[in-house]
């Protein structure tokens, strides 16, 4: 959940995202108790997606294609996937240490 | 959660802290690179809800196959979210004011300063290929040339009228909801993230 504290919306207000992968036909039915913890909403949208998978890894035809979006919030998944990629491009795992040049001043 | 199961969780959290993933001797008596993160929760004794909670809501996991891989993947994700948690207010979810689009924003900043050029409303309408290897891109009479192209599976289904569709699959659907409420949600200490 984000709020005017992050700029998102006017004061006063809270925007609350709910995901969840469909495992029926009513996917609507399966968010509900979610939506129903928020505790009332003035107002929600719902959307379904079809989330997809690269069947080829790239490396044939340079085309590096990622996967859909997960439901997860904090893309926890999808940086890992990224990261990945990049090794599978370059060949090298992706170093995100920063460590000052040598000849660098303070 | 019970007072001594928070005492227990306390000293959970402080042991994560304190852990330095190169010292053996920050490990107390666990090996985190081989012993599985159970063993480390069996240490400080903690009750299964606690464990849920660890595991889902602070590793962010999305099953309980952690449980059994080694310590130290689990035991750095918990350290991230300690050291989040007093970086910016209240919250150790850290999320870009004025919402989500100031991560392409950085994003293209990052890339004029190496060079690169990003395009803003520019439709890619078809990914080139020849010889069953990519050469570039076509916008509206535009095409770019480039070695590789990496993307979502979206602009692949928009190519060339679904032409390239075969290179994707659909696995499976998901729904969110964006809901818009006048109050913090309830039992959250009226924080406001989370």
């Amino acid at each position: 959940m984000v709020s005017s504290a992050h700029a998102v919306c006017a004061k006063g207000l809270f925007i609350a995202m709910v995901s969840a992968a469909v495992e029926t036909a009513n996917p609507e039915l399966e968010i509900r108790p979610a939506i129903e913890a928020l505790g009332g909403v003035v107002e929600y949208f719902t959307e379904v997606s079809t989330l997809y998978e690269p069947t080829g890894d790239g490396r044939g035809d340079n085309l590096f294609i990622t996967k859909s979006y997960d439901p997860q919030s904090h893309f926890e998944l999808a940086s890992e996937e990224v990261l990945e990629l990049y090794q599978r491009i370059t060949g090298e795992t992706l170093d995100l240490n920063i460590e000052p040049a040598e000849d660098e001043e303070y | 959660m019970g007072l001594f199961e928070k005492k227990r969780c306390r000293d959970f959290y402080i042991y994560c802290q304190d852990i330095d993933f190169t010292k053996p001797a920050t490990w107390k008596g666990i090996d985190i690179h081989k012993q599985p993160m159970r063993d480390v929760f069996k240490k400080f004794k903690l009750e299964d809800n606690t464990i849920d909670f660890l595991g889902h809501a602070v590793a962010l996991y999305n099953d309980d196959n952690y449980l059994d891989r080694p310590a130290a993947d689990s035991l750095k994700k918990i350290q991230l979210y300690v050291d989040s948690l007093g970086k910016y207010g209240d919250s150790p979810f850290l999320y870009p004011i004025y919402g989500l689009g100031g991560l392409p924003e950085s994003f293209s900043r990052l890339c004029a300063i190496h060079g690169g050029t990003y395009m803003l409303n520019t439709k890619v309408d078809e990914i080139l290929l020849q010889s069953g290897k990519v050469v570039g891109i076509k916008s509206g009479e535009e095409e770019a040339k480039a070695p590789m192209v990496i993307c979502d599976p979206s602009y692949v289904l928009q190519s060339k009228d679904g032409s390239l569709a075969s290179k994707v699959k659909p696995v499976g659907k998901v729904i969110r909801a964006i809901c818009i409420l006048d109050h913090p949600i309830p039992s959250t200490n009226d924080s406001t993230s989370c």
